[in-house]
């Protein structure tokens, strides 16, 4: 069946091969000396097949335009029944259902988002105020706390005032202080031992010292 | 002489969309794809392939084509030109009427063996009455 069609494409590679040389020269380079006399005459042409020829590419072509046609019929008609013919439309109502169920669902969720999104800011909200409420009683506390520290402070100070020396009390506490029998007239060694100025006939519990001056700091009863 | 094939020129002109073959394959081993392409070089950018075309026979003897008839339809509706090989092939897959080209090689190459026939039996008269006269 495909034989003919073979036999011409396969005439053309024959002839090819036949003449290894075709092609070699480009358009470029002259003519050879053997073919300066030389007049290109095409194959002649049979009249009675030529227009046995003509006549039947006419009717092939004929054929083949109302076959073009026919095509294009079919293309245009595919395209406007893609467009506009009762499948398109279909499809086009389906779109817009699902288009319009898909605008639903996603209001829904929106909302049920909003819902949620609305009971964490309150819950938010009143663990705020909460905490805002704790801070404040604490600070209150606090305030509070320092208040009375402040007026445990003026009331202290206000009882050691009373012991102050004033420039009526001077001479009073002078003298009271110069009859007092403390004395204060004593120094501390670095073992903590008091050292007192040495008196004429030592105490009693003092003979065991190394420093016959020297005593502990309880026995002089300021500790 | 006078040219005369521009008179069986392509007759339908307009459109930038061609059907043809392009080839591929080995040395020694050529091997056509069917392409829809636009004015590429032969193997270059295509839109579509429409099929193949085995020109080496097979063990079987046979010549092997693909075409997508469906896709070739769609194109040739969308105004594209077809080369004279791929004329061929569809006039010979049926999908086209036969192109004139192939009729008329196949007449020739009939009245060539005709010839070649007349002319061995000629041959055999003449041998046969040179004998006779002998």
């Amino acid at each position: 069946m495909f034989g003919s069609a073979g036999w011409v494409l396969a005439k053309e590679e024959a002839q090819t091969a036949l003449q290894p040389a075709r092609g070699r020269k480009t358009r470029h380079d002259p003519p050879a000396k053997s073919k300066i006399g030389r007049v290109a005459t095409p194959p002649a042409v049979d009249p009675a097949e030529f227009f046995v020829l003509t006549e039947r590419y006419r009717q092939y072509r004929q054929t083949v335009r109302a076959l073009r046609q026919e095509f294009v019929t079919e293309v245009r008609r595919k395209a406007h029944e893609a467009r506009a013919g009762v499948l398109a439309e279909r499809k086009a109502l389906q779109d817009a259902a699902e288009h319009r169920e898909l605008m639903a669902w996603n209001q829904a969720e929106n909302r049920r988002l909003h819902e949620l999104r609305m009971a964490r800011l309150r819950q938010e909200a009143r663990e705020q105020e909460r905490r805002q409420a704790e801070e404040a009683a604490r600070e209150a506390r606090e305030a509070e706390a320092w208040a009375q520290l402040k007026e445990r402070e003026v009331l202290q100070l206000q009882e050691d005032a009373k012991n102050f020396i004033t420039r009526q009390n001077l001479e009073a506490r002078v003298e009271e202080a110069l009859d007092s029998p403390k004395s204060y007239n004593w120094a501390i060694t670095r073992e903590a031992l008091a050292v007192k100025p040495q008196h004429k006939g030592s105490r009693g519990p003092d003979e065991h010292n190394t420093h016959p001056g020297a005593m502990g700091v309880k026995g002089l009863g300021l500790i | 002489m006078v040219q005369l094939t521009t008179v069986l020129c392509k007759a339908y002109h307009g459109g930038h969309l061609t059907i043809c073959l392009a080839l591929s394959g080995c040395t020694n081993r050529p091997f056509y794809h069917i392409m829809a392409a636009h004015k590429c070089p032969r193997d270059g950018r295509f839109v579509e392939q429409l099929g193949s075309y085995d020109p080496m026979p097979n063990s079987h003897g046979e010549k092997l084509v693909a075409l997508n008839l469906d896709r070739i339809q769609h194109w040739i509706g969308c105004g594209a030109h077809i080369t004279k090989p791929v004329e061929e092939l569809l006039g010979l897959s049926g999908f086209f009427p036969l192109h004139p080209i192939v009729i008329t090689n196949a007449e020739r190459l009939r009245w060539k063996q005709a010839q070649e026939v007349l002319l061995a039996a000629q041959k055999t008269d003449t041998e046969a009455t040179e004998t006779k006269e002998n």
